[in-house]
């Protein structure tokens, strides 16, 4: 019944797997170097010679934003069946239960897209001989877990606000990428802004995926000063919880609204 | 127990805000019977096959197929041609046929692969490259592969040329002489002459014609006179309580003509015309009577 999902779901794959796989190609090509300079979730800096570990959580991180960034572009899958929705709905299966199908279907997709970008990433490093310093650190797991749920939570969000709608499917995918950087922007800011609007965004950022991911950026983990979600969000178990919670309501809300949509 | 009525729709009333699309209608159509729905763009043909279908949902009345609400198991038997196309541009008439033996238990590829060849399809092609014909010929295949009990099809030839016109036609009388249930709509008239054994009119949403082809056409007479000469004035033949209209053509003179229809003519015939025949409507009269003035709705006989 979700035959057509799937053949969506494999030319969206095809797509992401030239990209990705592209851009490292490119990478590799342009910047392998026995000198190349790496800089690791610490913010310390190593050379090929001088690195004594590579920390997966890194390699993890890098993978949740390519299934962070392939889970929005497929996140409107119940929306864009407004147009052959003659076809699907008059197919021998409830709406609903097609809905769950879909949905499976795309986060078994995300997933892939997830374990593809991991993989290219291991691969790039084995092929400057550096796998030997690969390590599974303290936060690997967190990484895997919260950064697969801010890419469910973020389908969640754009399915549920898209479902029970038609058209404009694109356009809540874009518009979320908006709001997504504007919201952690705001909240980051440390000075200019006025504290009920900080307040405020750190508040709307619980429904911000980016808000719950960016904790974990390589860069500045660890190093935040002005945090972007409020401070009982702090620990990591309740971040998990959260982003998936929140994925798997707005994937109810979008099984609702495409079961209530009229044509 | 089998139903009696394949498809029963019963005080239907469908409105959008204030706009009333379909206005407490009633019809019911027997198994294998095939029933033509005509009526003016606008009149509440698609309405009411998408609320039968459950594509929306009916503001009051019922929709029953085979005696009950559709769900999704009556989809195992009931096939549904919409009017625009709802087939996916990018996918190929193949992965459509595949999508289908997917979806059904009742999928037929050998009677699917006739279809295919008959109507000259491509099975590699994308759909997106298919001319608006060609999309209704897939969406038919599509129907007629699961050998359906109920087709319900809005506008079936559309866009298609004369010669699959008929054999659309043909398809839908086939059908209905294997068992099927056809429930179409159509703008052709002839096409809803030539395969429907009852038809339905609708306007403005409210059913102003219904019964069977033979019954409607025997309801009502046309009385043409043809004259050597120009057609003479007819002292108040247009207001005679016996005749509904009357048509001027050259030397024809063509009363369409409610009752005593025996009357009409010897009355045209104190004018001496060279001829004076008295033939059935055909349903094209039908149509434009029906929906070219506000009529009070015409009934015939059930099937």
């Amino acid at each position: 019944m979700s035959y057509v999902q799937f053949l969506r779901l494999r030319k969206a794959l095809t797509i992401y797997g030239i990209v990705v796989g592209g851009l490292f190609l490119i990478g590799l090509t342009v910047g392998h170097s026995p000198d190349a300079v790496f800089e690791l979730s610490d913010g310390s800096y190593h050379t090929t010679q001088s690195m004594t570990s590579i920390p997966m959580s890194g390699l993890l991180f890098f993978a949740a934003w390519c299934a962070i960034v392939f889970a929005t572009v497929v996140s409107t899958s119940l929306n864009k069946e407004y147009d052959g929705v003659e076809m699907v709905w008059t197919k021998p299966i409830a709406r609903e239960r097609l809905a769950v199908f879909y949905i499976l279907l795309d986060f078994a997709a995300i997933i892939i897209s997830f374990l593809f970008a991991a993989a290219l990433s291991v691969l790039a490093i084995a092929s400057i001989g550096a796998s030997k310093y690969l390590t599974v650190d303290s936060r690997t797991v967190p990484t895997l877990v919260i950064g697969l749920g801010a890419a469910f939570m973020w389908y969640g969000l754009v399915q549920g606000l898209t479902a029970g709608q038609r058209g404009r499917g694109s356009m809540v995918i874009g518009i979320s990428w908006g709001a997504a950087f504007l919201l952690i922007l705001l909240a980051e800011a440390t000075s200019g802004i006025s504290p009920p609007i900080h307040l405020l965004s750190t508040i709307i950022n619980i429904f911000n995926p980016l808000a719950y991911f960016s904790s974990y950026s390589l860069s500045n983990y660890g190093a935040h000063s002005s945090p972007v979600l409020p401070q009982a969000l702090a620990g990591t178990e309740m971040r998990s919880v959260l982003t998936w919670t929140i994925g798997i309501l707005g994937c109810a809300a979008a099984i609702a609204g495409w079961k209530r949509l009229e044509v | 127990m089998i139903p009696k009525h394949a498809v029963a729709i019963r005080d239907f009333t469908k409105r959008y805000g204030s706009f009333e699309a379909v206005s407490n209608l009633t019809l019911e159509v027997e198994p294998g019977s095939i029933c033509g729905l005509l009526g003016p763009n606008g009149s509440g043909k698609t309405t009411t096959f998408k609320c039968l279908i459950g594509l929306t949902r009916p503001t009051s009345g019922t929709l029953d197929v085979e005696g009950a609400p559709v769900q999704p198991e009556t989809f195992e038997t009931l096939a549904y041609v919409p009017e625009r196309s709802a087939l996916y541009e990018w996918l190929t008439v193949a992965d459509h046929l595949e999508f289908n033996r997917r979806s059904y238990k009742t999928y037929d590829s050998k009677r699917a692969n006739e279809l295919v060849d008959l109507f000259r399809l491509e099975r590699k092609k994308k759909v997106g490259k298919l001319s608006k014909g060609q999309h209704t010929a897939v969406a038919l295949v599509l129907a007629l592969s699961i050998r359906p009990r109920i087709l319900v099809l809005d506008e079936p030839a559309s866009g298609l040329d004369p010669v699959f016109q008929r054999s659309v036609l043909d398809l839908i009388i086939e059908a209905a002489a294997g068992g099927a249930t056809v429930l179409f709509s159509s703008h052709q008239i002839g096409q809803v002459e030539r395969a429907a054994d009852r038809v339905a009119i609708l306007k403005n949403g409210k059913l102003i014609v219904d019964g069977t082809v033979d019954s409607l056409k025997g309801s009502e007479k046309v009385v043409e006179a043809i004259f050597d000469q120009a057609v003479p004035a007819v002292d108040g033949l247009a207001n005679d309580p016996r005749v509904r209209r009357v048509e001027r053509s050259g030397r024809i003179l063509r009363a369409y003509v409610k009752e005593d229809s025996d009357g009409i003519a010897r009355r045209l015939n104190e004018f001496s015309p060279k001829n004076v025949s008295i033939l059935d409507l055909n349903l094209e009269d039908i149509f434009i009577n029906a929906v070219g003035g506000e009529i009070p709705m015409v009934k015939g006989d059930a099937a």
